[in-house]
């Protein structure tokens, strides 16, 4: 009676201490507020048993007695509240999830409560031990402590990595006490008896729980910062692991068998049934570890199912899609970046990238820390088959250990390349669909010897797929550009044969008319004014001819000069309505090409006069806003539609035929290159307003600066 | 009195040059839609060139045809031969179903053209 004083006491005062420190400090935070209570119920229980224990026999009444049964009870369902209470903020509150965790706790307590009401049916006197004993109350008991386990197993599994640090004492704490519970009344059932040092010890063990609880308290701060701020879980997925009911079950198994066969048996059959368990137990591992592949299998199931997975899942994606979309500026192209990406997964120092190319075969592309070489595989080789068939990830050392496991796939041939290169380690398929656009191979981890598993095979056939459709969007995207400079090219020649063949008609006209008229001043004057017109047309195929190369010669211009050459251009032929410049600010410079610059306004000021009546008015505005000269060309013309401003105004080269020159487009194009935007706004029968943005030269501070302004109008005063 | 024809066109170079290269014809010229209608309706012409792409569209066909229309619906008997640089040929489909006479395709030949002329006006003067 001693010990058990001694070790109930010390549990009473520890559990009564660590509730009441739950209690102090802010309380609007549910586990808070339920851990002192279970530790407040456990102080209330312990101190009964302690109470119990010392003055038991003194007593005549069995009050306290059904009291300490009770609280037992009360104590456990107060644990079972508290862990549901943390489970429930391990996963993402959600109203199906909040009303199965309110289920499985009314479900909880009904049974408690049925088994209270069952220890006061059995209260009918006797010793303690005796009423205990009975052997439905011992099944309740040893169900409420599977079910404290199972629970604190659900815990751990759906704690994220970063929290289990801290709360791994919490569910070695609170497990330990269940588990002993389990151990103790498992022990009960089979002897139909309480042990009596393990009934005693139990007091010690609970007392040495709170210690744990303290720690995984201090290391989880976060807990006195109320509800919301409990993001301690991170679990994605709801997942029931049932590993300690398996175990549990397993256990109680064994222990049953054996229970009965020394029972029925007696002494010496218990023996003979021991040994021959023993034996058939110690027979199975044996066949179980000497075959590898029941081993191997085995094993991946294992670290399928009981281990945590190797690698955090999140953290590497992200990492792959930084790796494939960063230009970081240590890896040149894509294609390296693509070898990296795998390589980082397993540790890999270097590969070397094989793309299919446009005749089938696969030749080698990109090399990361790989000694770069010329390889050519065809595609009906049967190692590009079986990659490509079986998507599969090559492990070389697997291959080499066991060439079966992959031949009876199928036929399989590493090339000679590889199989000479001793560093080669991993052959992944890049796979777009079920098309393998290339694979990489890549070079042993020199670290260590890394073990590889379905785990690291799994993440580097996807990864191999990410990075494959990152190729793949990359080569599209190669194509279209080449596709659009050969369209561009194709519709340049469409356009200067056109006008060629325009120049042609007419001056080839001039010379036939020539025989006849040659004599004839008039004609002559025609003549001349014809040739001179496709001279001017010459001199813009020659303008876009040169659009696009960089040999413009860039230097600071004022705009309000070059539109005055802009109009005069556009009015030289007596084209109507001659525009009216307004130069709102007159010192506005920019830096570009000057007759670039001076082609592309003349060309959307031709345009406002094509689209305008001889009697309306075009009006060319220049001002300046923020870093920005704005150049308007305002026509009081018959305006454009939306959808042909949206769809027709700024395709290149919309039609071949052309008087208009370069077009829209190449104006934008040229605009956009000045680092500017260019903006059109129209009304239907109203006029269009063209308004091209284009920034001010960086040196326009020292040309128009306060103080020069401040002494012009000094000087101005003097006159 | 030489037949008028009317020339429209919107490249001046080949307004004039057709003016000289075109033998035995009075020749009268627009540089756009409605400068066409307005020379039509003052002068008569039993003989039309119509260059398509006209101002404001002058990438496009669609004020050529109009002009074409235009044209027939105030005189029908009137001769139209559609001059055009369009690459697409299409655009002769379109002319000969919309009543022209001829599609000539850029460049200009003056004796190819001259003779398409002379055969319009030899059809003109058996119709009327």
């Amino acid at each position: 009676m001693y010990i058990e004083v001694i070790s109930f006491g010390l549990s009473t005062a520890l559990f009564l201490i660590l509730g009441l420190v739950m209690l102090t400090g802010q309380r609007d935070n549910l586990p808070k507020i339920m851990l002192a209570i279970a530790s407040l119920a456990s102080a209330a229980w312990s101190g009964a048993v302690t109470y119990l224990a010392a003055y038991g026999n003194l007593l005549s009444s069995t009050l306290l007695l059904e009291s300490t049964l009770l609280l037992e009870l009360l104590r456990s369902l107060a644990w079972f509240a508290f862990l549901l209470v943390m489970l429930r903020t391990a996963f993402k509150s959600s109203d199906q999830v909040n009303k199965n965790f309110k289920i499985t706790f009314a479900g909880l307590s009904v049974f408690v409560v049925g088994l209270m009401l069952l220890v006061l049916y059995r209260v009918s006197g006797g010793s303690f031990f005796e009423l205990v004993a009975g052997n439905d109350v011992l099944i309740g008991h040893l169900l409420i402590s599977i079910g404290g386990i199972v629970i604190i197993e659900q815990l751990y599994r759906n704690t994220s990595e970063d929290h289990r640090w801290a709360l791994k004492y919490l569910w070695i704490g609170i497990g330990g006490m269940f588990a002993y519970d389990f151990y103790l009344y498992s022990d009960a059932f089979l002897f139909q008896r309480i042990d009596n040092e393990l009934w005693n010890a139990r007091g010690f063990i609970h007392a040495m729980v709170v210690p744990l609880i303290a720690i995984a308290i201090k290391r989880e701060m976060q807990w006195s910062l109320g509800e919301d701020s409990i993001d301690i879980f991170l679990s994605r997925r709801i997942v029931f692991h049932t590993t300690t009911l398996l175990g549990a079950g397993t256990y109680l198994i064994f222990i049953g068998f054996g229970g009965y066969y020394v029972r029925d048996m007696g002494g010496e059959w218990g023996v003979v049934a021991q040994a021959t368990f023993l034996f058939a137990a110690v027979m199975i591992l044996t066949v179980l570890l000497f075959s590898s592949k029941i081993r191997a299998r085995l094993k991946v199931a294992i670290d399928k199912h009981f281990f945590h997975y190797k690698y955090d899942y999140r953290e590497e994606w992200l990492r792959i899609i930084r790796t494939l979309s960063s230009d970081d500026g240590a890896s040149k192209s894509l294609h390296v970046r693509a070898i990296r990406s795998l390589a980082q997964i397993i540790d890999s120092p270097g590969g070397l990238l094989v793309m299919e190319r446009d005749n089938g075969c696969f030749e080698s592309d990109e090399h990361w820390n790989y000694s770069s070489m010329n390889i050519r595989e065809s595609a009906d080789s049967p190692f590009i088959r079986f990659l490509s068939e079986q998507q599969f990830v090559i492990s070389l050392d697997e291959y080499n250990k066991d060439p079966d496991m992959y031949t009876r796939l199928g036929p399989l041939e590493i090339p000679d390349w590889i199989s000479s290169n001793k560093d080669a380690w991993l052959v992944v398929p890049l796979m777009l669909q079920d098309h393998m656009l290339g694979f990489v191979v890549l070079l042993r981890s020199p670290a260590h010897e890394r073990y590889f598993n379905w785990e690291d095979s799994d993440l580097l056939k996807t990864a191999g797929r990410q990075a494959a459709s990152h190729l793949a969007q990359y080569d599209a995207a190669q194509a279209l550009v080449s596709a659009k400079r050969f369209e561009e090219v194709n519709k340049l020649s469409a356009f200067i044969v056109h006008d060629v063949k325009n120049m042609v008609g007419q001056l080839s006209m001039v010379v036939s008319n020539a025989s006849k008229h040659k004599n004839n001043p008039m004609f002559i004057d025609d003549a001349i004014i014809t040739v001179e017109n496709s001279v001017t047309k010459m001199n813009r195929l020659l303008v876009r001819l040169r659009g696009g190369g960089d040999s413009d010669k860039t230097h600071p211009i004022s705009l309000c000069d070059l539109l005055e050459d802009s109009i005069r251009i556009c009015t030289k032929a007596g084209t109507l309505p001659i525009p009216i410049l307004n130069c709102l600010n007159q010192n506005v410079m920019v830096t570009a090409d000057k007759d670039r610059m001076s082609a592309n306004i003349a060309h959307i000021i031709q345009n406002a006069q094509d689209a305008t009546d001889d009697t309306g008015s075009i009006t060319v505005r220049l001002k300046k806003q923020g870093e920005f000269a704005i150049i308007e060309v305002e026509d009081t013309g018959e305006g454009m539609d939306e959808s042909f401003i949206h769809d027709r105004l700024f395709q290149p080269f919309e039609s071949t035929k052309g008087t208009m020159g370069i077009g829209v487009f190449q104006v934008r194009e040229y605009v956009h290159k000045l680092g500017g935007q260019l903006d059109v706004e129209s009304v239907v029968d109203k006029g269009t307003t063209f308004r091209l943005h284009v920034p001010l030269s960086k040196s326009q501070e020292t040309t128009n600066n306060p103080h020069v302004l401040h002494l012009n109008e000094h000087e101005l005063r003097k006159r | 009195m030489s037949p008028k024809i009317l020339i429209v066109d919107d490249d001046e170079g080949m307004r004039t040059q057709l003016k000289w290269g075109l033998e035995g014809y009075e020749v009268i010229t627009a540089d756009s839609r409605t400068h066409a209608i307005e020379q039509f309706e003052l002068h008569h012409p039993p003989l039309v060139t119509l260059d398509l792409g006209l101002p404001p569209d002058v990438e496009g066909t669609t004020e050529g045809f109009a002009t074409l229309k235009a044209i027939l619906l105030k005189a029908p008997e009137t001769k139209v031969v559609v001059v055009s640089g369009s690459e697409d040929m299409g655009n002769a489909e379109i002319a000969r179903s919309n009543g022209a006479f001829e599609y000539y395709p850029k460049p200009v030949d003056l004796d190819r053209l001259q003779h398409v002329i002379e055969l319009a006006y030899a059809d003109y003067q058996s119709g009327s």
